[in-house]
């Protein structure tokens, strides 16, 4: 994962699965769950993420590895170089990119940017579901979701009659 | 009936089991708070309707969510949601009360549908206004309240005012010669906002005059006459402004504040056409409470969380989304949401093209007094497809 490099303060974050990763203060505190935890004193050298796998850890920290704003000392010189809009465009591609995992990953990355309050990600995630929901019949979305309809037919019914323009 | 159509994986609800991870694996069941963090992001209020449509879980996932922008009503009756931008025909008023409006009422046609957006429970208040016979009138604007319903008809010379509950009254008001810019229900009494006319023709009207109708008492006492009373004079100012301009005023509830939006719009002076919104200043209503006449308005700078959407069939305040929600859902706080007010048939000397309606709709940041297009590049694309005899109007979504 991150090397160490001068000047930096490093974080070490662990997975319930035994795994260690070493970031930089900055990147972990891309999580505002972690920042609190580093800004209360909170965080010794090592913070324990319960809930979140090393798999799903990696992946978070690489999001938060590409997001950390590159405003620091060795950062600005890389940010003078590259106009913003292409930087944000760059950004985008990336994220499109990153996103491309099964849907059980990308719900474990969900509950793990609303665990970590990584607003960011957590957009990224939702926004991803959003796309794959809309503009899909309601017998689409609930294959998709793999969710049991439990509605009775006479409700589902009311449902659709009171709301016919969403059903078309 | 429901289950013949669809194909269900039921998954199991233990979230320490979860299901291989390969690629079409079925979802673990998504506990309700991240089910609700994913629908906050939803922009589209279809998408919503259609995700509580899913399942019990998700129906309450997806309730009590904050408000969406509100659709805009097309010049052809449809209605364009945004920022997704994507048109929506609704059945205008269910078919049995529609036909039974249409027959006993010879309902014009044409207005129909402009009847049903004002309306929050129209089932029951639809069936009650064919009722009470009002619809064969010229409709310029309805407002609702809990209790009470009227109906301006022409350009405000009369309204139509309607008791609502259990024993339905009816009355009718004719307003000449004042001549009502907007009204709105608040606290009870019915507001009307006036053009004041000066004796003295060289003045510049400064600020609009407002006029009160207490209806809290019921309908019984002011059948015969009923007193339109003002309640903050107009006044006048020396200033003039430059260059040629027309002006629309609209009277919004914003949470316990009533609020005048004035919005000035620089005309042309050649060509009499009507270029841009130059500005929108926002007052409130003070001292109404106060003996009659002793009103003014005070100006405005913030909109303590609330956005103003304004129109002249419809105008109204919704709850501007809240930081940490996605960008681009619900509305901007502290801004005032703007459309054309000009209808197509009306001016044909002044060339009024559909084309023109994006540019002629906006946002306005009451802070910073900046003028930004509406979120959806889907009114330009549209515009011309869906041109009609009607203003666009904003039209407000049921609650979740």
């Amino acid at each position: 994962m991150a090397t160490r490099e001068a000047g930096k303060k490093m974080i070490m974050l662990k997975s319930p699965d035994g795994m260690e990763f070493e970031v930089e203060e900055a990147v972990a505190m891309e999580s505002q769950t972690i920042r609190k935890m580093i800004e209360d004193d909170c965080a010794d050298t090592a913070i324990l993420i319960p809930n979140i796998n090393s798999k799903i850890l990696s992946r978070v920290i690489e999001y938060c590895n590409k997001h950390v704003p590159t405003t620091g000392a060795t950062g600005a010189a890389a940010s003078d170089t590259v106009a913003p809009a292409a930087l944000a465009e760059d950004l985008k591609i990336w994220d499109a990119e990153f996103i491309k995992v099964n849907r059980a990953t990308r719900f474990d990355l969900i509950q793990a940017a609303s665990y970590l309050n990584i607003k960011g990600l957590l957009d990224l995630t939702s926004q991803t579901t959003i796309d794959t929901i809309s503009d899909n019949s309601l017998e689409e979305i609930r294959s998709f979701l793999s969710t049991k309809n439990d509605y009775l037919p006479e409700e589902e019914q009311t449902i659709r009659r009171e709301n016919q323009w969403a059903f078309q | 009936m429901a289950a013949k159509l669809i194909p269900i994986a039921v998954v199991g609800s233990s979230k320490s089991a979860p299901p291989p991870q390969e690629a079409g694996s079925p979802w673990p069941d998504l506990p309700p708070e991240l089910l609700r963090l994913v629908v906050l992001r939803v922009p589209s209020h279809a998408d919503r309707v259609r995700l509580r449509a899913v399942c019990r879980p998700w129906r309450s996932a997806a309730s009590d969510l904050p408000p969406l922008l509100p659709w805009l009503a097309l010049r052809d009756g449809t209605f364009l949601s945004l920022p997704d931008g994507v048109v929506h025909r609704l059945p205008a008023i269910p078919p049995n009360v529609a036909s039974r409006l249409h027959r006993r009422h010879a309902l014009p046609g044409a207005r129909r549908r402009r009847l049903l957006p004002h309306e929050p429970s129209h089932r029951v208040q639809m069936t009650r206004l064919s009722r009470l016979y009002l619809v064969r009138y010229n409709i310029r604007k309805i407002v609702v309240s809990d209790n009470m319903f009227v109906v301006s008809s022409g350009n405000y010379s009369r309204l139509h005012i309607f008791a609502r509950g259990p024993r339905p009254q009816a009355g009718s008001i004719k307003l000449r010669p004042v001549i009502a810019d907007d009204m709105a229900l608040f606290k009870g009494k019915l507001y009307m906002l006036t053009g004041w006319t000066s004796p003295d023709a060289h003045c510049i009207i400064r600020h609009r005059e407002l006029h009160v109708l207490d209806l809290r008492s019921g309908l019984q006492h002011h059948q015969h006459q009923p007193s339109v009373q003002c309640c903050i004079p107009g006044t006048t100012t020396d200033c003039f402004s430059d260059g040629v301009y027309k002006r629309y005023y609209y009277l919004v509830v914003s949470g316990d504040r009533l609020l005048m939006v004035e919005r000035e719009i620089e005309v042309d002076r050649a060509s009499n056409k009507r270029i841009r919104t130059r500005w929108l200043k926002v007052f409130e209503a003070m001292d109404l409470d106060s003996d009659c006449g002793h009103g003014r308005w005070r100006k405005v700078d913030r909109l303590k969380g609330h956005a103003l959407f304004v129109s002249l069939e419809c105008s109204f305040a919704l709850p501007a989304s809240v930081d940490g929600c996605a960008v681009g859902v619900g509305a901007q706080e502290d801004c005032v949401y703007f459309v054309r007010e000009i209808k197509l048939s009306t001016h044909p000397a002044w060339e009024v093209k559909a084309e023109d309606d994006h540019l002629c709709c906006g946002v306005y940041n009451i802070i910073d007094q900046t003028v930004a297009p509406l979120p959806t590049e889907m009114l330009a694309k549209t515009a011309v497809s869906h041109a009609g005899p009607w203003s666009l109007t904003w039209f407000p979504l049921p609650p979740n």
